[in-house]
């Protein structure tokens, strides 16, 4: 089930009413919130639920495994076997067809026949998520940073608690798992901030986002022959990408709010970042702080010599780009950014607030993250080489005009909210303004959202990895 | 205070009491399920070509529930056959699925309609159905029942229930959306803003349910627009209205449309060029139409050159709502519109101008949104390309010295017309004769050379003949154009149903134009 699904608001204010009629008794909610995210999850496909279920058991089992025995040796074996069932998996569905047709692809260029058959398989939707979340799980157990979790129910829900489970936040035990240990408490002010955040969320999703899509899927074709395009459809999709990632964290964190939990905020205004390390500590932050704790800094990360701290760069945000999904575009990417973090390491530290050159610093960066999104866009390196020789024909035709102009139109929207938190130094900025200009500027996002209805896509694009 | 509503010292205002508005909800409920019973479950939904959401056709049909669905095919699907082409659905069970939900907007789901036709076969047409209003009644009878639980409880607090209660009168009545908004906004400070949006929301609501009436249908159509061939008729309709006089007058099909630079051709024959060129499916009942309207403000032109190409001469059906759609100035293609419909389309025209929607695919590509198209079509005076080939090659002389691959002979082309196109010719023969047959030129659109042979050249010089007796115009008023050009300088693929492209592509209409300027000004020189 996708949050813009008609059953959804069905499903939610039937899931609070019963959660909320067993305030009392926050195990029995615990109770309801499963059996509630695992009917939100069966319904896009109950096939793939066992596979949910199967990925908890084993992270359960696996966590209490290590947490029982004090011999480094076994509980270092239990976290590898734990892992490496919960990675095959991933691998299987996202990547081994990815494998086997390259492999072909350059065994049929050696001049060798093909060794392997391509299978089709239907990638679960969430599962990179779920699998991320499970594995930081035993390896925060590992480490000794975390309990396990005794009561299976608490490690369920943890793991399916449905905001979050098919695009995130990758929420780790030590912030998500212990708030369903404890009664829940929704305030008045949660309940206004939560509504807020559905605004904004859905505003985002269906305002900006989805305005902007078919736009970008005009621009993104191979066989397009406007160089033009090519540069407006990155900026569009720019923002389209960040809208419809932020929308989706925005709701799920408004909706958790709801249930009386918090889920940690994936996004802080990346597109004002001045340095692309500066980028990353705002983009996507529950996964980039996953790869930082668990990847990056495990091998070693800047505590070792200038060139090794390069290829440790390199490989985390190599791998980061392989996890979008098994494609050279999604790899081509992560290099980008990881060349990108090497040279903003080598040429020194972030720019600082308030230094003339920072505006100078932010393009640079902005270019970069462009740059980034359009080999995240394209289909194949066939679409890139397309579209990159698009440039050679500069005509400007009359959508150029009408393309532009949405592009500002947009911008200058997400622009105008980001600033209004930024300068109020207030996530919830819009709310500390008196009631009725808050209440215009909730209405005007409503009425843009209602207006644009008719280009509404019910997926959200982070809904593939 | 018990209710967020009332008011302890006027208690006149219990009329909004949780229990009044549970109870209309209830009521509203009920009066729904009575009306869908007594309807015998016949639901009034309308099925809209997926492309054509927010714009261009539309139209109702009442499907009987477990009956078969006779449904008319979305204009661009051309059908012979008996008439109205009745098409029978294969299965009369339609799917409805991955449903969308659009906040306190038309609940629409998706679906695939399949379509089976005698000769074509299965066709799949992408839908858009209004959510059946059951689902809406069971929204609020789940509400009803949220609120009788916890009531029951006792645990609903005040602000619960009445938020509650509002929700259910909102279920019942409108969108899903506004009704979740209402049962999530449970306390007094979430009233802060939200109520106070609810009431912006409201006014505007209300504001653009009025404003609708008071604004034009061309301004109404426009904002709705987003298919290419609705927004030609539509911009040809207007500028006939409002042309000044011209010296050359063009008027045709969208060979003529994109086939002929009426600006090169006014530089070339140093006289202004105008063109009300359309599509084919207006036919010739329908260029009638705008010559009747050009003539209403101007004199005849000097010249008037009725281009069509021989694949219009065979006229379908289901292209009257063309014709209907220029006699009733395009009030045809707007249709019925719902109250949320209404408040829609204004909030677009007013909030949200920038957002329009670009046309599909490769127009959308070339030209954007019908406004840019507009402006296109203007500037080109009331022609332009077709953007779908063409486009890489930069410049007339590159595309004169490209070396093209050589393209087998296909079938001859019929130039075969129907009774109905000869019908619609008697419209046009009237605007002629009001014009002067002597200031009357006719051009038969090119076709491609691997088209041009054996029984094509004779069939060209019939039609030719014929459509000169029908205008009632001289011998000498058919041009000598050029029967064929060759197979690169027209678009490929443009028409999959006979195969045959009939768009020029950029350079080749150049070409064409030069030739017909050449034509007109008594300098006749090859058209290769």
């Amino acid at each position: 089930m996708s949050f813009l699904a008609s059953a959804f608001p069905l499903f939610l204010v039937i899931t609070l009413a019963v959660y909320w009629l067993a305030h009392r008794h926050f195990s029995l909610q615990n109770t309801i919130l499963l059996v509630a995210s695992y009917v939100f999850y069966g319904w896009w496909d109950w096939r793939f639920l066992s596979l949910v279920i199967a990925s908890t058991a084993i992270a359960y089992g696996a966590g209490l495994a290590i947490a029982a025995t004090a011999d480094n040796g076994r509980r270092l074996a239990i976290l590898w076997a734990g892992n490496g069932v919960l990675l095959g998996t991933l691998f299987f569905f996202k990547y081994f067809n990815f494998f086997v047709s390259s492999a072909n692809h350059v065994l049929v260029h050696a001049g060798f026949p093909p060794s392997g058959a391509v299978i089709e398989i239907i990638l679960p939707i969430g599962i990179s998520f779920y699998t991320f979340q499970a594995i930081s799980y035993l390896i925060d157990i590992f480490r000794g940073d975390a309990e396990p979790e005794l009561n299976p129910i608490n490690f369920a829900v943890f793991k399916a608690f449905f905001p979050q489970l098919v695009a995130g936040p990758i929420e780790r035990s030590g912030h998500l798992l212990k708030q369903f240990r404890q009664k829940r408490i929704v305030t008045p002010t949660d309940i206004r901030r939560a509504l807020w955040l559905l605004c904004y969320g859905y505003f985002l999703k269906i305002g900006i986002a989805d305005v902007a899509a078919p736009v970008v899927n005009t621009a993104f074709s191979a066989t397009q022959p406007f160089g033009w395009w090519t540069i407006i459809g990155t900026m569009l999709f720019t923002i389209q990408i960040y809208a419809d990632f932020h929308g989706y964290s925005t709701i799920a964190k408004g909706i958790a709010l709801l249930f009386g939990f918090d889920l940690v905020w994936n996004f802080r205004h990346p597109y004002f970042s001045a340095s692309i390390s500066d980028f990353w500590h705002r983009w996507h932050i529950s996964l980039s702080s996953w790869l930082r704790d668990y990847l990056y800094i495990p091998l070693g990360g800047n505590r070792v010599g200038r060139l090794r701290n390069y290829v440790n760069l390199m490989t985390t945000m190599m791998l980061g780009g392989l996890w979008h999904g098994a494609n050279w575009t999604f790899l081509a990417w992560g290099t980008l950014h990881g060349v990108a973090l090497c040279v903003n390491r080598a040429v020194g530290p972030h720019c600082p607030s308030g230094s003339m050159w920072r505006p100078a610093y932010w393009l640079l960066t902005l270019a970069t993250v462009m740059a980034g999104w359009f080999l995240f866009r394209c289909q194949s390196l066939a679409d890139v080489v397309g579209m990159l020789s698009a440039l050679g024909n500069m005509e400007w035709v009359p959508a150029h005009a009408a393309a532009l102009k949405l592009l500002l139109v947009l911008a200058l929207q997400m622009m105008a909210l980001e600033l209004l938190e930024v300068v109020r130094r207030d996530r919830f900025g819009v709310l500390s303004l008196p009631a009725w200009p808050a209440a215009a500027i909730m209405a005007v996002m409503f009425l843009i959202a209602f207006a644009t209805t008719g280009t509404r896509d019910e997926q959200f694009i982070y809904f593939q990895f | 205070m018990s209710n967020l509503f009332i008011s302890s010292s006027k208690p006149r205002v219990r009329i909004l009491s949780w229990r009044f508005v549970s109870l209309v909800g209830l009521l509203l409920t009920l009066a729904s399920l009575v009306l869908l019973k007594s309807a015998d479950e016949k639901l009034d939904i309308a099925l809209v070509p997926e492309a054509a959401v927010g714009g261009g056709f539309r139209s109702s049909y009442t499907l009987p529930v477990g009956y078969d669905l006779l449904f008319v095919p979305p204009t661009s699907l051309a059908y012979d056959g008996a008439s109205p082409p009745r098409l029978r659905v294969a299965d009369t069970t339609i799917p409805l699925r991955s449903a969308a939900f659009g906040l306190g907007g038309p609940v629409v789901t998706e679906t695939e309609v399949i379509f089976q036709h005698p000769i074509e076969g299965a066709i799949g047409v992408r839908m858009i159905v209004p959510l059946v209003p059951r689902q809406r009644v069971l929204f609020g009878l789940a509400c009803l029942a949220v609120v009788l639980v916890l009531a029951r409880q006792g645990l609903l607090r005040p602000a619960w229930r009445s938020f509650l209660a509002v929700s259910l009168l909102l279920a019942s009545t409108r969108g899903q959306g506004v009704a979740l908004m209402a049962a999530l906004a449970p306390s007094r400070s979430a009233l802060r803003e939200g109520g106070r949006a609810l009431i912006i929301v409201g006014g505007v609501f209300a504001g653009s349910v009025l404003a609708y009436e008071t604004l034009d249908k061309a301004t109404l159509l426009a904002a709705e627009t987003d298919d290419i061939s609705t927004a030609v008729v539509f911009e040809q309709l207007r500028r006939s209205q409002r042309l000044g006089p011209t010296s050359t007058l063009l008027i045709g099909d969208s060979s003529c449309l994109m086939g002929v630079n009426a600006v090169r051709l006014e530089r070339l024959t140093a006289a202004p060029v105008q063109s009300l060129c359309s599509i084919g499916f207006l036919g010739p009942r329908g260029y009638a139409r705008l010559l009747e309207n050009y003539l209403k403000r101007n004199p005849p032109p000097d010249r008037l050159i009725i281009m069509m190409h021989g694949i219009s001469f065979e006229r379908a059906p289901d292209w009257e709502v063309w014709e209907n759609f220029v006699e009733s100035d395009g009030a045809s293609a707007l249709g019925q519109r719902s109250a949320l419909e209404r408040v829609r389309i204004v909030t677009r025209l007013v909030l949200a101008p920038p957002l329009a929607h670009l046309f599909g695919g490769r127009w959308g590509r070339y030209f954007g949104d019908p406004d840019a198209f507009f402006n296109e079509l203007e500037s080109g005076n009331g022609t332009t390309i077709d953007p779908q080939a063409g486009l890489r090659m930069r410049g007339i002389e590159a595309f004169k010295h490209a070396i093209w691959p050589e393209v087998p002979l296909a079938a001859p082309f019929g130039f075969t017309r129907n009774e109905r196109f000869d019908r619609a010719m008697s419209s046009l023969a009237e605007q002629v004769a009001r014009i002067g047959p002597e200031r009357t030129l006719l051009v038969i659109s090119p076709i491609p050379a691997p088209y041009f042979h054996g029984a094509a050249v004779a069939g060209r010089e019939a039609a030719a003949r014929e459509l000169r007796q029908a205008l009632a115009i001289p011998e000498s008023a058919v041009l000598a154009t050029a029967a064929s050009a060759p197979y690169a300088h027209f678009l490929e693929n443009d028409h999959p149903p006979s195969g045959i492209p009939t768009h020029l592509n950029r350079w080749g209409r150049e070409l064409f134009t030069d030739h017909l300027a050449d034509l007109l000004s008594g300098r006749p020189r090859s058209p290769s």
